[in-house]
């Protein structure tokens, strides 16, 4: 009972330490610039107060009334109204408007507690009220003119969320383009190297050649060499196949008046890459599960007067469904979130999701809210991968540690 | 993009008056016209260019580009990450460099060149510089370097220069209490009193930076530098032959800690400025209530405002002259810059050309209409900048009596890029000008 009561809060924890940062992300995503800004996501549920400067109307609003003169607005109508504006004429995507009734108030920014909100403050030689709803009436007893003032209130603000950030992010048609590469990368880069780790393990499990077991050493052992390492000789190796690719091409005359220079920075480089870094993991992990396999299933087959070929697509991959599918999201996960060898080996103007997020907020990275927004959206393609690949993934761990399993 | 977009628009009102035609929507100048610009054609040839822009700032560039394109027939492709530093080391190395590399700083484009990793660029444009450039013949040692047989060539073109020497304010906030632009250091100290005083804190100041902590406190160490000592001791500084524990370098570090360690005087406490995001940091001068009342820092800033910049042409925050002592007259007006070097990592005739096309005034109106660039070239007409903001920072530049580019990002990269900056960012901690003066000179005899 203790023991599986200590279980459950370690997992609690752990579910924890993955669900706070995730619905952290989400809630400010879907929040205003200014909130996210001022309060943490966890208050993004419950009303804020938060600090506001407005700038009042100026002369150009001036009324004479008797013997006053008079500029009246409403601090907050008046800035949504200037802010869907200025978006409309940008045609930009607002930010949500702000909505909420003064707390306080005062003459300037640097003083927003100085009165409530119905009191009368002197400001510039006149008499300021402003109400809860944000109404303000300025009198003065001459002729005012000068323009608008900054004045600081405190706005106590319900909890407000909006799709702004997330349309925002898919303004531009940029978002959009390299999801698609995203796809045009990982998934060929997924299926590739699962096709040949199936094949290369069903021969290291089931055929028998010279030199079987040192040859399954050393893929196993290319597990240990990092991908960093590999970098400068793939690329220079990649440029020079280009370099011959361009070269044939002007041989041929097939570039009528163009460079014929091809870049070796290219979708195929890319898969070529994942593959490779992929393989001594795929091979080693469908071994595993391959060579274990019952094998009077084999033998039999092989009675009955089956070929290699034949056991292969026949038996051996469809009882292999949860390791392929195991290995499977693993590889995706992997592609779909590489940003190195994107940036290194891609090319340099379609680019993969995780490059295109990284550019989005700007080379002095000023720009968070917006990423927070496509950061979401790059998460949830693995996540319905996961999803729907999962009931594989649970057996697939499993794979190979039970002989016969 | 609402910033530059507004820019833009803006923009093309104010140049229309003044004979450059107007440049919006992306359609570019008239001089860029097919052959105007007498570069040559190279159609069907393409250019490729990796740099540093990313986001808002790619689309600019684009602009620029787009000239050039227009004028040749070239295609250019300009591709930019924030990992520029990294990637472009890893091309040269793999032969697949662009034809041109824009780099954030001299260090890198000296130690490709040494290499033998660029290509040295026509040896007039080193003279066309020293003569057009404001303090011009500075700009031109900044893109010489040794090649791979220790012999120095002409190798990186400035084109986009910052501002370093800036202090950012609310000039509303200042009228509220009665503040005035200060014009030397002792009145800046003055006012720093007269705020804490008022019960208020006069800076925000924050130096994380990721990987990168700590150089805006050396940016703050440059510029106060420049403006205890002579501009020849700060060039020996740059190559050690000031001593890092010398009195000169020590006085300017007791002259920053006396605002980045004195608690009153920074928003926070100074515990935190190691803690708090360069980025973030400004963004206390638009709270409500401000946090702080000024903040120094580069010409870039108005990035991360609130509004993105949008506060600057729509006068709600400004910037004043990060004002030299009083008590040291000689030593002038000095400004504290940066920019950006351009040079040649693959060559082609096209790519010549585009050098040639950097040397034309209209490479540099097409940018200085839009926002964030600013020109030490005297050819140019002042009036293509996009506001007045930019105008004044233009104007600090050219009439800088010093101009010296950023000391960190000329000293070697263990020092510019590592103890400079661990150190300064130990300083801020509390550690004591001597120790750190002392770690600094102890590492950079380590690499001697």
């Amino acid at each position: 009972m203790g023991r599986k009561a200590l279980l459950t809060a370690i997992l609690l924890v752990i579910v924890m330490i993955w669900v706070v940062p995730f619905a952290g992300l989400l809630l400010t995503s879907a929040r205003s610039t200014k909130h996210a800004n001022e309060t943490g996501f966890w208050r993004s549920i419950v009303s804020n107060e938060i600090g506001y400067s407005f700038k009042t109307k100026g002369s150009d609003a001036l009324v004479q009334e008797g013997d006053v003169w008079v500029i009246r607005g409403n601090i907050i109508d008046d800035r949504n109204a200037e802010e869907a504006a200025d978006a409309a004429e940008d045609g930009d995507i607002a930010q949500p408007p702000i909505r909420g009734e003064v707390v306080r108030f005062g003459a300037s920014a640097t003083n927003p507690d100085a009165a409530q909100p119905g009191e009368t403050i002197d400001i510039r030689d006149g008499n300021f009220t402003l109400q809860a709803n944000g109404d303000y009436e300025w009198v003065f007893d001459e002729e005012y003119t000068r323009g608008g003032k900054t004045i600081g209130v405190r706005i106590n603000h319900p909890p407000t969320f909006g799709l702004q950030n997330y349309k925002r992010a898919f303004a531009d048609g940029r978002i959009t383009n390299s999801l698609i590469n995203s796809f045009i990368v990982t998934i060929p880069a997924t299926v590739i190297p699962v096709m040949i780790a199936a094949f290369a393990a069903y021969a290291f499990s089931w055929l028998r050649f010279p030199g079987r077991d040192v040859l399954l050493a050393v893929v196993i052992a290319l597990l240990v060499v990092p991908l960093q390492l590999a970098f400068i000789p793939v690329l220079s190796m990649f440029t020079s196949v280009a370099d011959w690719a361009g070269d044939l091409q002007a041989a041929l005359g097939l570039c009528e008046g163009q460079d014929c220079d091809v870049s070796g920075k290219s979708f195929s480089g890319l898969w070529l890459a994942h593959t490779a870094f992929g393989l001594p993991l795929a091979i080693y992990l469908l071994r595993n599960y391959i060579a274990n396999l019952p094998g009077e299933l084999i033998e039999s087959a092989r009675l009955d007067g089956a070929t290699h070929l034949q056991i292969f697509t026949k038996l051996v991959l469809p009882l292999s469904m949860p390791a392929l599918a195991s290995y499977g999201i693993f590889q995706f996960l992997w592609v779909w979130n590489d940003l190195l060898v994107a940036l290194i080996l891609g090319p340099s103007s379609d680019l993969v999701l995780p490059i295109e997020i990284q550019k989005q907020i700007g080379t002095y990275k000023s720009e968070l809210e917006r990423l927070n927004a496509s950061a979401f959206i790059s998460m949830v393609v693995p996540l319905i991968v996961f999803i729907s690949l999962q009931r594989y993934f649970v057996r697939g761990l499993l794979a190979g540690s039970v002989k016969g399993g | 993009m609402k910033t530059s977009l507004k820019l833009l628009s803006t923009a093309s009102v104010l140049t229309l008056g003044t004979g450059i035609a107007a440049f919006a929507d992306g359609h570019a100048d008239a001089r860029c016209a097919a052959g105007e610009l007498g570069l040559g054609d190279f159609a069907g040839q393409t250019v490729t260019i990796a740099g540093p822009w990313e986001g808002t700032d790619e689309e600019l560039v684009n602009n620029v580009i787009d000239c050039f394109e227009t004028s040749t027939g070239a295609t250019v492709e300009y591709a930019g990450s924030g990992e520029f530093e990294q990637l472009i080391v890893t091309d040269v190395r793999a032969g697949s460099a662009p034809n041109i590399a824009v780099f954030p700083q001299p260090g890198l484009a000296a130690d490709l060149a040494a290499e033998g990793g660029l290509v040295p660029l026509k040896q007039d444009i080193a003279g066309w510089m020293a003569e057009n450039y404001g303090a011009g013949q500075s700009w031109a040692d900044l893109g010489t370097y040794a090649d791979e047989n220790g012999q120095e060539q002409f190798y990186a073109f400035a084109y986009k220069a910052d501002v370093k020497s800036l202090v950012w304010y609310k000039p509303e906030t200042f009228e509220d209490a009665g503040y005035e632009v200060p014009e030397t250091m002792e009145e800046l100290i003055a006012l720093s009193d007269q705020i804490v005083a008022d019960g208020g804190t006069p800076w925000c100041l924050g130096i994380e930076s990721g990987g990168a902590t700590g150089w805006t406190a050396t940016d703050w160490m440059e510029d106060i530098m420049l403006r205890t000592t002579s501009p020849e001791n700060y060039d020996k500084w740059v190559t050690n032959d000031l001593a890092f524990n010398s009195d000169e370098v020590k006085a300017a570090m007791d002259v920053f800690g006396s605002i980045a360690k004195n608690d009153a005087y920074v928003a926070g406490g100074a515990d935190s400025v190691a803690s708090t995001f360069f980025g973030d940091s400004p963004k206390g001068l638009f709270t409500t209530p401000p946090q702080c009342f000024m903040h120094r820092q580069a010409s870039f800033i108005p990035a991360f405002f609130p509004d993105k910049g949008e506060e600057v042409s729509e006068g709600e925050a400004d910037f004043f002259y990060f004002p030299p002592f009083a008590s040291n007259p000689d030593l002038g007006k000095p400004v504290l810059g940066g920019g950006t070097l351009w040079a040649m990592t693959n060559e082609s005739d096209a790519t010549h050309a585009f050098f040639e096309f950097l040397k034309q005034p209209v490479a540099h109106e097409i940018w200085m209409a839009q926002t964030g660039f600013l020109t030490p070239h005297k050819g140019v007409d002042t009036s293509a900048y996009a506001n007045d903001s930019l105008r004044k920072m233009g104007e600090i530049l050219a009439g800088a009596d010093t101009f010296r580019f950023d000391a960190s990002d000329l000293m070697p990269g263990a020092i510019g890029a590592g103890a400079f900056w661990t150190e300064m960012t130990a300083f801020t901690q509390g550690q004591d000008t001597a120790t750190t003066a002392d770690n600094i000179q102890s590492a950079w005899d380590a690499i001697k």
